[in-house]
């Protein structure tokens, strides 16, 4: 049974469609990423799926009962959701008071809270912060212990919007982590919104991607039709003049290959060559970069931010792509 | 040099604890501390409820609050004294000239303060506070209870706003209490007395004493924020 049924829901503002979904399906124990450009209905899909805004028009059926937008129906309809928000706010308490919080106004007792309190703040590695005061927590820890506060009452579904854009490194692959293992699990459906495509397609099989507040499909970037050929004991695939990627997995013919763009690495070059072009365009997503790069034909990259910042890379400048054999899938025969 | 001689004699009547001022001090503590309870009590409330409800004539009754503040104490001196004078509709409960009536009128000086400070405190609030309760699962009641925990200080600071009004006004408690030594002489009233009759000396006293319960009051609510935030 599908956890969350939408039909024909539309969200208007100052007489903008800002949302409008004829059909979307979210399945139980599922993980799904939320991706699309700023401003494509990602914050306000997630305000309808937490149960905090109703849509203008539209029908929603969550477990299979039509969801009734009124207070008393909603307060229990909220229980079943943990949302993290991009920058959480910790109520001026301790951390297990503020990761018990749900589990408190469920009137669930102190022992027996104490203990899943332990348990979620295992799970986000943050045991021993148990007894800090939560406001005085780092924006990663923060960004932790909120994900434990939302998880402490077993919602039935984790909506995350993008958790790991504002903060660093190491909290990132620890966030990853968490969020992989409680996909692994199973048993609690996940919608992580992310800017990041890496993430996305390493973290979340299935992906819900907007467009102008509307589903559309993701769009398919870096695929190219060319021809596999040997070269010094290796497979490439010549895609353009100068532009080939190494394709160890496909033989001899022609093909098409895909090209991760998060996996591109892109650096300042100083003479034409191999793999090499004018960088033609770059835009802002969030806290990530995408870069476009005229190789003979458009090579799509993406990178987060602060990388983009000391890479020292400019429109109309002469960069390099480095394509690893990892982030190319081919698939032989055109 | 005169300035200095006041002050010295002033710091001896305090050292020696000379009855009558603390007997000064004590009423004007005794009404300030019961108007700013009472005030609190409607105020707190009130403007808790106005600061999260969602309304119509919301934006025009924060504008009368705040309005209300400007309200002047001989205004309000008049109004209780035309209220519980002989004639008045409340004259039968011989309040007039006692420290009932000079509360009753400080609380109607506070309480627009209480309420328009509350209102703000509760405005200017992050929405996430609400939004987190919400999504956690708390009902409409669970999550005022959040926010009143989350504005606290600024509730708080309110209160401490509205005593510091009401231990330093003169109007209402001289129309309305008299000034009767004994019973409704307070530092201020006593300190305007005085300074009529040139007797710079007490006055001066009182001034002190004034401010070093202003500055008690500041110095224990910033006690209280920086353990909370420690």
């Amino acid at each position: 049974m599908s956890l969350f049924e939408l039909r024909d829901v539309r969200v208007v503002y100052d007489g903008r469609v800002v949302l409008d979904l004829s059909r979307l399906n979210i399945e139980e124990g599922e993980a799904y990423s939320l991706q699309g450009p700023n401003g494509a209905g990602k914050s306000t899909l997630l305000g309808i799926l937490s149960f905090l805004n109703a849509p203008h028009q539209g029908q929603i059926r969550f477990e299979g009962c039509p969801v009734v937008w009124k207070e008393t129906a909603l307060r229990a309809l909220r229980r079943n959701v943990g949302l993290v928000e991009q920058h959480p706010v910790m109520f001026s308490r301790s951390v297990r008071d503020n990761v018990g919080y749900g589990l408190a106004i469920r009137g669930v007792d102190k022992a027996r809270r104490n203990h899943l309190v332990d348990e979620a703040l295992d799970l986000v590695g943050l045991a021993h912060l148990a007894d800090s005061y939560a406001p005085r927590l780092s924006g990663g820890e923060t960004q932790r212990v909120a994900i434990a506060r939302s998880l402490a009452s077993r919602p039935k579904v984790l909506l995350l919007d993008e958790p790991t854009a504002s903060v660093d490194t190491q909290n990132r692959v620890i966030i990853e982590q968490i969020v992989a293992d409680l996909r692994d699990r199973g048993d609690t459906t996940i919608v992580l919104c992310t800017h990041n495509r890496s993430q996305a397609a390493a973290l979340c099989p299935e992906v819900i991607y907007l467009e102008d507040g509307r589903l559309a499909a993701r769009p398919l970037r870096n695929s190219y039709a060319g021809q596999f050929v040997e070269d010094n004991g290796q497979t490439w695939c010549r895609i353009a003049a100068g532009f080939r990627v190494p394709v160890p997995q496909c033989g001899p013919g022609r093909g098409r290959v895909v090209i991760e763009p998060g996996a591109v690495r892109l650096s300042v070059a100083s003479a034409p060559g191999l793999n090499r072009g004018i960088l033609t365009r770059v835009r802002l997503e969030g806290d990530m970069v995408s870069l476009s790069v005229d190789l003979g034909r458009p090579l799509h990259a993406q990178m987060a931010l602060k990388e983009f910042w000391g890479a020292g890379l400019e429109i109309g400048a002469l960069v390099q792509a480095d394509i690893p054999a990892e982030a190319v899938e081919c698939f032989s025969g055109s | 040099m005169f300035f200095l001689e006041s002050l010295r004699a002033a710091l001896a009547l305090l050292l020696e604890l000379n009855p009558e001022l603390l007997h000064i001090v004590g009423v004007s503590l005794n009404v300030s501390l019961w108007s700013t309870l009472a005030a609190c009590i409607v105020g707190v409330p009130a403007g808790f409820l106005i600061g999260i409800a969602r309304f119509r004539l919301k934006q025009a009754l924060i504008t009368l609050f705040n309005t209300m503040l400007a309200l002047p104490t001989v205004v309000i001196g008049l109004l209780v004294y035309s209220l519980l004078s002989r004639r008045g509709m409340f004259g039968s409960l011989g309040w007039l000239y006692t420290q009932k009536a000079m509360i009753f009128g400080q609380i109607i000086l506070i309480t627009p303060i209480i309420i328009a400070f509350t209102i703000a405190a509760v405005g200017r609030l992050d929405d996430r506070y609400r939004r987190t309760a919400l999504t956690l699962g708390a009902s409409p009641w669970q999550v005022a209870l959040v926010v009143l925990r989350e504005a606290r200080f600024s509730i708080m600071a309110a209160i401490v706003a509205a005593f510091g009004r009401v231990i330093s006004e003169i109007g209402i408690s001289m129309m309305l209490g008299g000034n009767a030594k004994g019973f409704t002489r307070t530092m201020t009233t006593a300190m305007a007395l005085e300074y009529d009759k040139g007797e710079f000396v007490l006055a001066l006293g009182l001034g002190i004493v004034l401010l070093a319960i202003s500055l008690a009051v500041n110095v224990l609510l910033g006690y209280a924020q920086g353990r909370t935030q420690r």
